[in-house]
């Protein structure tokens, strides 16, 4: 007999314990090698309508990789602490550190070859069906599966990163272990006795997973909180460690309780059959909940991300707003609606504008003034202002009244016309529109708009485009085309952007991949 | 005049930080000699340090100050190689508990010392059967711990001691999870061992019955010997000459 083959009966024994350590890394790269597959698809590098894939898919296959590192590292050392006897026997019969290590190193490297041929494997399997699964979700189609050596060296290269970093890890620990803590670890019992705390404990990881339950859902009806990462955070934290204490806590506690009971005599055999097995399992069922956690998380997270994106982008229901003026973004009319209709159109809004100064006191605005009848079309709202009477509307994200409050009385001047507003608003407008050239407009009344226009020279009038596209995902060409026109006049303007949903969304995508 | 196996000098065993009040003073200045042959009990009530005093001379734990030689080397200024490597040819341990590989058999644990030293298989084979003949454990070597009584195991963890050949045994109490029967087969083999094989061995019990198989029984109580009994007379004088000196120490009854 030789020690061979007593770490093989030792490996056949510890099955169990091994094929939970197995099963985890498996897991882990199969889920990292179906995304590297999918990153690596040049079909999906080159498909615009996908953009935020390429900027998404490499934040997640990075979650990925650090969650195994914690992941394998946690169901490796629960694997080795469940081998204390074993240790303890070799070295009381002379086996010394460096022999441990080896030993260790061997099985290491079994475990993790074979894990690594598995899961790629399992992932080569799937890969297809998961890609067909996550390009049905975001709708895309006519991406071909596609396989090259890429995800093969990415997944190996990041795998033999993290088993040497866990291995590094238990290696540091073996330095420190010594034969009398083995001897006393190993004598502690399997499962603990019930103490007080862990009925206290138990009821404070079920408050924990309510807590969490509740969280969720405020959260997915509140943008602004889901937006706030602390949180996030918080909620991560309070539902990963209530599940731990119910687990490791409130288990222990309810099995007491059922032992102190009435009808635990009568069932005795099957009580004590689920304590032996939830003793010896706990820690697996809760590696393999927050597995199911993060797989979830991992597989709906590019789709939901790029479904936040385009909700926040479709917020505004024009996809292509500009303003045109004397020396402000021109175009001819013949050269702009050829650009404009090149992309199948729902609707086009025309709506002129004045920028005129408001002064009430010393505070002195210029602010874009709008006609009600304007506003009705650019909004689909009905107002009916009378002649004196206007409403204030904000226009971008930032707080506060914008200096004009409701009930207020301002004198607005255009070109030697003025005119005295009394506020009945001021409030959001629906949406965020940059192109107008300011943080907030004005709405008066028809009446008074048309005197303001009289007085107004061309230098204050202003045209606003606002067009509805049949799908706006392909007109990017089309927006990069009219800003080339503008440019080549050379009237574009800070000022006055040309703001499109298609260049918004690959924008706030790319943020995304910063953040 | 016989050889001296052992020799512990000076041996204290300080838990905590020495000085502070919540330091917990375990062994407090221990001498103690064991000739080779000695077949040696070590008693004392619940905390008295005797399990401690164990630990520190089979370098298990390291002690606080003093010195332990064995076989006429200083356990301490080894080095961890050193000393596994002493430990696997000049030692040998039977605890109370943790001793079998569950997934070994019982020929297969007990040649578990000479696996790890590389003996050739030849050897291990005739050693093993020698052993287990001795114990009488022989029918049972093909068997997984679990399908033996404890009595089987623990002879199966005393032959195990023995393959090495070492210059001495620790045992702490060998027979604490035993029933009456099994410890006396247990302590036979003890016996046998000490007798036929001339082991020295040290054992930590607090079972009267078990040390009275022993030629020596050294008292230990707060740390400290406070009485050593040696053999006279026969098994059944011993033993009651163990339980007066255990009444002059003091100790629990119910520890009998």
């Amino acid at each position: 007999m030789k020690f061979r083959d007593v770490a093989i009966k030792n490996f056949k024994q510890n099955m169990r314990n091994y094929s939970a350590y197995f099963l985890c890394s498996c897991f882990t790269i199969m889920l990292f090698f179906m995304y590297t597959t999918l990153l690596f698809n040049d079909a999906v590098g080159n498909n615009e309508s996908l953009d935020a894939l390429t900027y998404v898919f490499p934040i997640t296959i990075v979650a990925i990789g650090l969650f195994s590192v914690f992941f394998i590292n946690y169901a490796h050392q629960i694997f080795m602490k469940g081998r204390n006897k074993e240790f303890g026997i070799y070295m009381t019969l002379g086996m010394n550190q460096s022999d441990l290590k080896k030993q260790v190193l061997i099985e290491n490297l079994i475990i993790s070859v074979g894990s690594l041929i598995t899961g790629i494997v399992a992932g080569l399997l799937f890969s297809r069906l998961f890609q067909m699964i996550i390009l049905n979700l975001l709708d895309v189609d006519g991406i071909e599966f596609q396989l090259s050596f890429r995800p093969f060296i990415c997944t190996i290269l990041t795998y033999v990163l993290i088993f040497g970093i866990v291995l590094w890890n238990t290696n540091r620990k073996l330095d420190k272990v010594d034969i009398g803590t083995l001897i006393q670890d190993a004598r502690k019992k399997e499962g603990r006795e019930y103490k007080r705390k862990d009925s206290i404990l138990g009821i404070i990881g079920v408050l924990g997973m309510i807590l969490s339950v509740v969280i969720v859902l405020v959260l997915a009806k509140n943008d602004r909180m889901n937006s706030n990462p602390l949180l996030l955070g918080g909620y991560v934290v309070i539902s990963f460690t209530s599940v731990y204490l119910v687990l490791a806590h409130g288990g222990n506690a309810l099995i007491h309780r059922v032992k102190n009971s009435r009808g635990y005599l009568g069932n005795l055999l099957t009580v004590n059959q689920i304590h032996y097995k939830f003793e010896r399992n706990k820690n697996i069922i809760f590696i393999l909940s927050i597995l199911s956690t993060m797989t979830i998380f991992l597989v709906a997270s590019p789709f939901s991300l790029v479904n936040v994106t385009k909700s926040i982008v479709l917020i505004d229901p024009y996809n292509l707003e500009f303003t045109r003026g004397k020396g402000v973004n021109e175009v001819s009319d013949q050269k702009m609606n050829e650009i404009i209709n090149a992309v199948d159109l729902e609707k086009k809004t025309t709506v002129p504008f004045l920028t005129a100064t408001e002064t009430m006191g010393e505070n002195t605005f210029y602010k874009p003034v709008l006609s009600e009848s304007s506003y009705q079309q650019l909004s689909g709202k009905v107002l009916e202002l009378k002649d004196g009477e206007a409403i204030h509307l904000i226009l971008d994200w930032t707080p506060g009244t914008h200096g004009m409050q409701k009930n207020e009385t301002w004198e607005v001047t255009l070109g030697g016309q003025k005119e005295i507003i009394s506020l009945l608003e001021s409030e959001r407008f629906a949406w965020y529109i940059s192109s107008l050239g300011s943080d907030a407009m004005i709405v008066v009344s028809d009446e008074m708009f048309e005197r303001l226009s009289k007085a107004a020279d061309e230098d204050s009038a202003y045209t606003f485009f606002a067009i509805q596209y049949k799908d706006w995902e392909n007109s990017k060409e089309m927006v990069e085309q009219l800003k080339a026109e503008i440019d080549q006049k050379k009237t574009a303007s800070i000022q006055y952007p040309v703001d499109s949903s298609v260049l918004e969304y690959q924008d706030l995508n790319t943020r995304y991949f910063y953040l | 005049m016989s050889e001296t196996v052992l020799e512990a000098k000076h041996i204290t065993k300080v838990y905590g930080n020495a000085g502070e009040e919540s330091a917990t003073k375990a062994l407090n200045g221990v001498d103690i000699k064991v000739e080779a042959g000695d077949f040696v009990a070590i008693m004392g009530p619940s905390g008295s340090g005797k399990s401690t005093l164990v630990d520190i001379l089979s370098g298990i734990t390291k002690q606080t100050s003093g010195t332990v030689t064995i076989g006429n080397r200083q356990i301490e200024s080894m080095s961890p190689s050193e000393m596994a490597l002493f430990r696997r040819r000049s030692l040998g341990f039977v605890f109370q508990e943790f001793n079998l590989l569950d997934s070994l058999t019982i020929k297969e644990n007990i040649v578990l010392p000479m696996v790890l030293d590389k003996k050739s298989s030849d050897a291990m084979e005739t050693k093993a059967n020698e052993v287990m003949s001795l114990f009488g454990i022989r029918e049972v070597g093909h068997k997984y711990p679990y399908e033996v009584s404890g009595g089987q195991q623990q002879r199966a963890a005393v032959s195990r001691a023995l393959m090495n050949d070492p210059v001495i045994v620790f045992a702490d109490e060998p027979t604490g999870n035993l029933d009456s029967k099994s410890s006396n087969a247990v302590m036979n083999c003890f016996k046998t061992m000490n007798e036929e094989k001339n082991t020295t061995i040290l054992m930590v019990t607090h079972d009267v019955f078990a040390a009275s198989f022993c030629k020596k029984v050294i008292f230990i109580k707060d740390g400290r010997i406070t009485l050593t009994a040696d053999k006279k007379g026969t098994r059944k004088e011993f033993f009651s000459h163990i339980l007066d000196c255990q009444a002059v120490v003091g100790g629990e009854s119910d520890e009998i």
